[in-house]
């Protein structure tokens, strides 16, 4: 047999047992579905991948920074609202791979800017207290922008191009 | 400080599953076409040589597709009777959710040509917390004490245990959706890394299958009807983990009020 094979079938420690679902009504229930573990697959499951571990810390810088801000208790500092938290959230989840190396900076006044790339070429985009985002691209050639525009509706073709151009 | 933490800095997920599960096995030539057709549609993914089922395994056509540095990041099955989707990079509910449909499209052809005939839909949640100092180890760092979906029992087990439970729900989704529901909690020590280093992993995870109770939507499910199912099952999920998991560790995995992960449940 195949070993790579193998392994992968063992990997797949998430497979359904449809057979116990079948036989559902027979009483079976409580047997349960099968449970397949092996060394290799656990030792796969304790580490999280390079990307889904960086995106979650950008995710938690985001939810810490918001909660430091709202913790200050300053007059002129506002936490950003649950829309741009969502809105921020959202286009966290969905940058495409190799657009996450950023700077996160929640403002003041609670609005959310992630900035990638340096003074002399930069794609800034920016989230209001509405979770309307914006983004503004200056690169040697020219500049482009967009705004009043949903998480989802980014364009990450644009910003991949900003980013692979300058690697 | 608690050395007790979740999988990822933001999230306790390890995995998210979306099954689609029909009455019957697939015949070979089935597999074989589907194979091809899901081949041609996930372009993005690897295709892996298969099982040929021995070894009391059943047959498997996987495809993967990898993130940044060749690891995995979602993969692709055709097992007996069923296919499912496996994020391993969770990325919020509902890209998720949209991502596997999208993903599952050459499957939902062939159920909407009724070539396939769907019983039911699969979720299945995997969250895991680690302890680098299994010797800190407390079951009170991850589980809420006085949950009534764990046994007060496993509070003083110590640092080995595993809980099982299983439910049947009919009253989800305004009575839309019948539901089975299992639970498995295991704690257990591990040994990890060149050095063999010894941590504590608290896994649990929550699988559930989903019926709608009309019939219509299993002949000619429409995306809205597999987001409405698959709705449902993260719903319960969220009311499951809520009254399962610490505060604190809520917070920690973005459960609280205002999260994108909140949003869908309001």
């Amino acid at each position: 047999m195949n070993a790579r094979c193998y392994n992968e079938v063992v990997d797949d420690l998430d497979r359904w047992d449809t057979k116990s679902f079948l036989s559902l009504r027979g009483g079976d229930f409580a047997q349960g579905w099968k449970i397949h573990k092996s060394a290799d697959s656990v030792r796969r499951l304790l580490k999280p991948g390079q990307t889904y571990s960086k995106r979650s810390m950008k995710l938690a810088q985001l939810r810490s920074d918001a909660a430091a801000l709202g913790k200050l208790g300053f007059e002129e500092t506002t936490p950003p609202s649950a829309l741009a938290m969502r809105s921020a959230e959202t286009l966290i989840n969905g940058l495409w791979e190799g657009c996450l190396d950023f700077n996160l900076e929640v403002s003041h006044d609670g609005e959310i800017n992630f900035l990638f790339g340096d003074h002399a070429e930069l794609f800034h985009i920016h989230i209001d207290e509405n979770g309307i985002l914006s983004f503004y691209c200056k690169r040697a050639e020219g500049e482009t922008f967009g705004d009043d525009m949903s998480a989802g509706e980014f364009p990450n073709k644009s910003l991949l191009s900003f980013v692979d151009r300058r690697k | 400080m608690s050395n007790t933490n979740p999988f990822t800095e933001a999230h306790a997920i390890a995995r998210l599953d979306f099954a689609l599960i029909f009455q019957n096995n697939l015949s070979d030539e089935q597999r074989a076409q589907l194979a091809l057709e899901l081949q041609k549609h996930l372009d993005q993914f690897e295709r892996l040589v298969e099982n040929d089922g021995s070894e009391d395994e059943e047959p498997v056509i996987a495809f993967e597709r990898k993130g940044e540095v060749d690891e995995v990041t979602e993969a692709v099955h055709i097992h007996g009777n069923y296919v499912h989707v496996v994020w391993s990079d969770y990325r919020g509910w509902a890209f998720s959710r949209d991502g596997a449909i999208n993903y599952l499209r050459p499957v939902l052809r062939w159920i909407r040509d009724e070539r396939l005939v769907l019983t039911m839909v699969g979720l299945a949640y995997r969250d895991v917390f680690f302890n680098d100092k299994p010797e800190t180890y407390d079951t009170g760092e991850v589980l809420k004490i006085g949950s009534s979906y764990v046994a007060p029992k496993v509070f003083s087990s110590g640092k080995k245990w595993r809980h099982w439970l299983a439910w049947s729900d009919s009253n989800l989704g305004g009575a839309s959706f019948r539901t089975q529901s299992t639970l498995r909690i295991e704690a257990d020590l591990l040994s990890v890394g060149e050095d063999e280093a010894t941590i504590h992993c608290t896994e649990i995870a929550h699988r559930q299958s989903v019926r709608w109770g009309h019939a219509a939507a299993l002949m000619n499910p429409s995306d809205d009807d597999l987001r409405n199912a698959w709705d449902c099952a993260h719903r319960a999920n969220h009311a499951l983990i809520q009254e399962l998991i610490t505060d604190d560790m809520l917070e920690r995995i973005g459960l609280k009020e205002g999260s994108d992960e909140c949003s869908l449940l309001q």
